[in-house]
């Protein structure tokens, strides 16, 4: 189990690594002159750039060093915590970056909870028929939740609960009343995704050789569902619940957007469409760090729920 | 009164019958065995007793009685209170029966909880009436077992926490669907005592479901015989007991047990069944010795799974490699095939050594040595067309152009008597019999002076087991073959053995020729192998 451990956190360090090596290639390495974008105030007028000044400002940020110098500078430095410093505001990247973390992740969280609760809920109700067409209608609701463009459910929503019947506030609000639109529109495919690995799941294991050993002693079909089947069914479901997690993070690029809520998601699109590469850079090392976290977690889970998982068998 | 009542009972699935108005009465305490080949229906009259039909499948006419009740009429809630407190249910396959999820002590207290049977005491005296339960039946250490998974157990033990849960409630009856099939034969013999004094001494009635006939002979006082959804005979256990020599197998004298098996069916059984098969003939020693093995070694990462192992084929001759699972069986032939390398000992093929053959001399040995496996479903890519299938091994080594391999593989699938049309056919067409020919037939496109066939047979019925044994014995006359045949069933190998080796945990405990390690087995182990086989105690 220790050995699990410290295999998996190795490789979560590697991803990290791997994350800010990517990203750095990308960013710094790709054709296009950083300090002609940071002198450029989004005019266009490029031919304006004083050489001196330019000079200057390549010095400050280490930009006129060999590449591989920059990359281990910065690398030594991420690994300290210190990102450079936005070439927009100027102020450090780690603390814009963290400064728009809390309200996306209390958006991510309260969506996560909406999608695990509504795909559980509805998984089991499309599950617990025997058959006929209820289930046949449960059973089709998820695919169809998966297919609908997220902007377009955000659209909707704000159209029927704030401008028809004016129950939610439409954008910003602060407080659970303002959070309820944008969660509701994050957890929809989420949680349509859980709900449909769930009920395959669940069907899955109905139908194995366990269940109906199960059912010839005498068994009835809730306890078959939660006792047998849900269990079995939840180690799939957990590992997808990682990756959707990740996902939520990077929905809310999206939901921010059409609610005008502020977050990670908005610093997001203003950090690329002002091309402030130390920020762009910030933003995907934390989402890196978000699905580490994530998958992790969702790793060490996996033996407890699945004993298998474990360790080799001992008999 | 009967415990149990069936009368003409019909299960369809869909627009297809597969039960016809079948009648079996079990009295209370008595052991009923249900013998039939797959297809037969026996598994389906099993499900449809409790009302555990499988999707699409449902009782079309007919009743089931327990206790003068009519089950057939009963809805789900009432079914439920029968299954598993009026009729326990030991399932097929102990690999895949239990919730692998759950401690097996927990789905053992289940049955007793969902008939609202737990003791009084709460969690604690359930827990320990569970550990009761398991060892009652047979569960060594059951306080500890009860706290583990399935998958730490054994295939024997996970048998017996099975047998606890149906027997949990005390049912007066007792479904036991092959419970056996997938063990060792030795864990199926103690399984099976246990169970029989078990039940005996509860008073439980059995109906025991299997495609053994000689088990079934020998585990129940009344035997039924059942053929494509219908019982086509019913007598005494006694009437099927496999005592050789048998009017019904060939000439020589009837036993004294006065009547025999009359239906044509239960005669072509008996007939195909090896356990009722007389020795094989002994043959003159082979001329000289096509491969010797010695000192064979093969570590496994720390467990060592074959050590200081033996072994002669001569040329033409057949040797049987027996031994329950673990014991080095499959590891051997895949030394001796060179598809692995072992980690010492030396392997001599007609002369020459080639342990450590590599590039064309490997090549060469892969022409003269080939494989049967064991799964006739597994061993063909289902994509592949059989002509394709058969003629691999001559694309392989370059052999003929694309008419003269056609025209092999038409006398190739002449000779393991499959007609040429089948050439055109994919896998998925054709029967188990008809895929063990067709892997048969790729074995023997190189012309091999050995093949070794790796349980060619355990996956078939009797019937066409018989046919494929009877198959590979005509190819061995025509072709001078030798084959090296790996088998756990000891009754498939006295039949077409000259000689055998017993392996036990990696090593050789006996060799000798069959009819002497038969008759008068040399070690213990040899002598519990022979005695666990169905009908031997007969």
């Amino acid at each position: 189990m220790l050995r699990y451990l410290l295999r998996r956190l190795l490789s979560a360090v590697f991803v990290l690594w791997a994350a800010f090596t990517v990203s750095f290639l990308a960013l710094y390495a790709l054709p296009g002159d950083p300090v002609a974008i940071m002198l450029d105030s989004g005019t266009g007028e490029q031919g304006t750039v004083d050489p001196a000044r330019a000079a200057a400002l390549r010095h400050e940020y280490g930009l006129d060093r060999p590449l591989p110098e920059q990359y281990l500078d910065r690398l030594v430095h991420a690994v300290r915590g210190d990102l450079g410093t936005s070439v927009r505001s100027g102020t450090p990247v780690t603390r814009t970056v963290l400064d728009a973390v809390p309200p996306s992740l209390t958006l991510a969280a309260a969506a996560l909870l909406l999608a695990v609760l509504g795909g559980v809920l509805l998984a089991l109700a499309a599950t617990w028929p025997r058959g006929g067409w209820l289930r046949r209608v449960l059973t089709a609701l998820p695919p169809l939740g998966v297919s609908v463009p997220t902007f377009w459910v955000g659209l909707v929503l704000v159209q029927v609960f704030s401008f028809r019947l004016g129950w939610l506030p439409a954008f910003g609000g602060t407080g659970p009343s303002g959070l309820l639109l944008p969660a509701v529109t994050l957890a929809l495919p989420a949680g349509a995704v859980l709900a449909q690995v769930l009920a395959r799941g669940l069907r899955g294991a109905l139908a194995e050789p366990y269940a109906v050993t199960a059912r010839a002693r005498g068994v009835g079909r809730g306890r078959l569902l939660l006792r047998h089947a849900a269990r079995n069914a939840a180690v799939p479901t957990v590992t997808l619940a990682g990756v959707l997690t990740g996902n939520l993070v990077a929905g809310t690029v999206v939901v921010e957007t059409v609610f005008a809520r502020d977050g990670l998601g908005r610093l997001t699109v203003t950090a690329v469409s002002t091309q402030d590469i130390p920020v762009v850079q910030g933003v995907v090392l934390f989402a890196a760090a978000v699905f580490v976290a994530v998958n992790l977690t969702v790793d060490l889970l996996a033996p407890v729920l699945d004993p298998r998982l474990a360790g080799p068998a001992t008999a | 009164m009967s415990l149990l009542d069936i009368r003409n009972l019909t299960v369809a699935y869909g627009p297809r019958t597969v039960l016809r108005g079948v009648d079996l009465t079990v009295r209370s305490g008595e052991v009923v065995a249900l013998v039939g080949e797959s297809g037969s229906g026996k598994t389906t009259l099993a499900h449809a007793v409790v009302g555990l039909l499988p999707r699409g499948g449902r009782i079309t006419g007919g009743q089931v009685r327990l206790d003068g009740i009519d089950l057939t009429g009963l809805g789900e809630r009432s079914l439920r209170a029968v299954r598993g407190a009026r009729i326990g249910f030991v399932p097929q396959d102990p690999g895949v029966a239990l919730n692998p999820l759950r401690r097996v002590g927990d789905q053992v207290a289940e049955a007793l909880v969902v008939h609202s049977a737990a003791p009084s005491g709460g969690r604690r005296a359930l827990r320990e009436r569970a550990v009761a339960l398991l060892s009652e039946a047979g569960l060594p250490d059951a306080a500890a077992q009860a706290r583990r998974h399935p998958h730490e157990l054994s295939g024997g033990m996970r048998q017996r926490v099975l047998i606890a849960a149906a027997l949990a409630c005390r049912p007066p009856l007792v479904i036991a669907d092959e419970p056996t099939s997938a063990l060792d034969v030795t864990v199926q013999r103690r399984v099976l005592d246990h169970v029989g004094a078990l039940t005996r001494g509860l008073g439980t009635a059995v109906l025991l479901v299997t495609h053994d006939l000689a088990l079934a002979a020998e585990r129940a006082d009344r035997v039924l015989v059942m053929s494509d959804g219908v019982l086509v005979e019913e007598g005494p256990a006694s009437m099927f007991a496999p005592t050789r020599p048998r009017a019904v197998v060939g000439p020589g004298p009837t036993v004294d047990t006065g009547t025999v098996p009359r239906h044509p069916y239960t005669r072509r059984l008996v007939a195909a069944s090896p356990a009722y098969a007389p020795d094989r003939p002994e043959r003159p020693a082979p001329a000289r010795t096509l491969l010797a093995a010695t000192g064979l070694r093969r570590e496994y990462g720390s467990t060592v799974a074959l050590s200081d192992v033996d072994l002669t084929v001569g040329i033409g001759e057949t040797v049987g490699l027996v031994g329950e699972s673990g014991s080095g069986k499959s590891t051997t032939a895949r030394l001796v095939a060179r598809l692995e390398r072992a980690d010492s000992g030396r392997i001599v093929l007609d002369g020459a050594d080639v342990t450590a053959a590599r590039g064309t001399t490997l090549r060469a040995v892969r022409r003269r040595v080939q494989v049967v496996h064991q799964n006739p479903y597994g061993a063909l890519d289902p994509r592949w067309r059989i002509g394709p299938i058969v003629a691999e091994p001559l694309r392989a080594f370059g052999i003929g152009d694309r008419a003269a391999r056609r025209n092999r593989v038409a006398e190739l699938l002449d000779q393991v008597a499959l007609p040429a049309d089948v050439a055109r056919r994919r896998p998925t067409e054709l029967s188990g019999g008809q895929r063990q020919r067709v892997a048969i037939a790729r074995a023997l496109a190189l012309r091999p002076d050995l093949v070794i066939c790796d349980e060619p047979v355990s996956a078939l019925d009797v019937s066409v087991q018989a046919q494929i044994l009877d198959l590979l014995d005509e190819l061995q006359r025509e072709l001078g073959l030798a084959y090296l045949f790996i088998s756990h069933d000891l009754s498939v190998v006295r039949r077409v053995c000259d000689r055998i080796v017993v392996l036990r945990a990696g090593r050789v405990v006996e060799t000798g020729p069959t009819t002497r390690v038969f008759h008068h087995p040399t070690h213990p182990y040899t002598r519990e192998l022979l005695a666990a086989v169905p009908g031997a105690a007969a």
